[in-house]
């Protein structure tokens, strides 16, 4: 009997630690996707010339599905460029596409509720600068 | 007792494996960010380039303006990998050297320019195609238009479970197609 009631005991803590394991390996999946949307995104934005409200829709969508989150969870940086940026025939550091996002990113630890550990508030947080290719017409 | 002294060895064990594990994917993700970090660099350098009416004596050749080019790589890394304008890492417990990255214009008009750092290292002439090879990561590419190489390297992965024995670097080329 001693030793079931420390098998218990010990599996417990064990399981814990188990699904951490897989656990680990989907938040990891889901980094990387969060890093190829953000990418593509940033791709459509330096033809544009800006985060157009299009872009940025399909962006919150794609991450919204695959994070299973709601879309107004995911937060936009103020400083995101939202005004057109124009190709330049040299280097000026205010004429760069800029983009913050932060995307909520709950389930890190597996066993939170066991732990009683608070999980809200977590976000992946992602920046990316980028030069504009958008011709500006001669007037 | 015996029962519980395993158990607590299997945990131990199973803790080294998730961190481990932890550190591998950190690591991985690093990787990646540094790879869209080296196109983005690569893909800016070659934006800027004189034009016909900057300079009467390009016969059409595609010249790049290194000295802007290397200015946008430079605020692009600085975005991407979160340096500081020494090419150091602020806070970083997992990257503690500096960032190095080589730059290599492939100009139109046949001559090639290395810059190590933001300084121009050397300069030589070549003829379309030419194969070119990356001396930190040893690959080849056919430089067939102009085109600028991007290589970065951003030094060690320090984590508390290991340490890499070799650098993390990432290279990228971007080709102006006429």
């Amino acid at each position: 009997m001693k030793q079931f009631i420390t098998l218990i005991a010990v599996f417990i803590l064990l399981m814990s630690i188990l699904i951490q394991i897989p656990l680990e390996m989907i938040n990891h999946d889901n980094k990387i996707a969060i890093m190829y949307y953000v990418n593509n995104a940033k791709e459509k934005a330096k033809q544009e010339g800006y985060y157009t409200e299009g872009i940025l829709k399909q962006l919150k969508k794609e991450l919204s599905i695959k994070m299973k989150c709601d879309e107004n969870s995911i937060l936009i940086d103020d400083k995101t460029t939202t005004i057109t940026k124009y190709r330049q025939n040299k280097y000026i550091k205010g004429e760069n596409i800029y983009l913050k996002i932060l995307v909520p990113f709950k389930n890190i630890i597996a066993a939170d509720k066991f732990y009683k550990i608070d999980e809200s508030n977590r976000y992946f947080v992602l920046e990316n600068v980028t030069t504009s290719e958008k011709l500006g017409t001669k007037q | 007792m015996k029962a519980f002294i395993v158990g607590v060895a299997i945990c131990i064990l199973l803790v080294m494996f998730l961190l481990f594990i932890q550190c591998y994917h950190e690591l991985k993700i690093q990787q990646i960010n540094l790879k869209y970090c080296t196109d983005e660099c690569s893909s800016t350098a070659v934006l800027y380039y004189y034009d016909n009416y900057e300079s009467n004596h390009l016969d059409g050749k595609k010249i790049f303006k290194e000295h802007e080019g290397l200015k946008g790589i430079k605020a692009t890394i600085n975005c991407y990998l979160n340096v500081n304008n020494d090419l150091n890492f602020v806070d970083n417990k997992i990257f503690k050297d500096k960032v190095h990255y080589k730059v290599y214009f492939f100009n139109g008009n046949g001559e090639c320019n290395v810059y190590q750092d933001g300084i121009r290292e050397r300069s030589f002439n070549f003829v379309f195609p030419y194969l070119y090879k990356d001396e930190l990561l040893k690959y080849y590419k056919c430089i067939s238009e102009p085109n600028v190489v991007v290589t970065i390297d951003i030094g060690k992965y320090y984590s508390n479970f290991f340490t890499t024995e070799y650098d993390i670097i990432m290279s990228s080329g971007y080709e102006y197609v006429n």
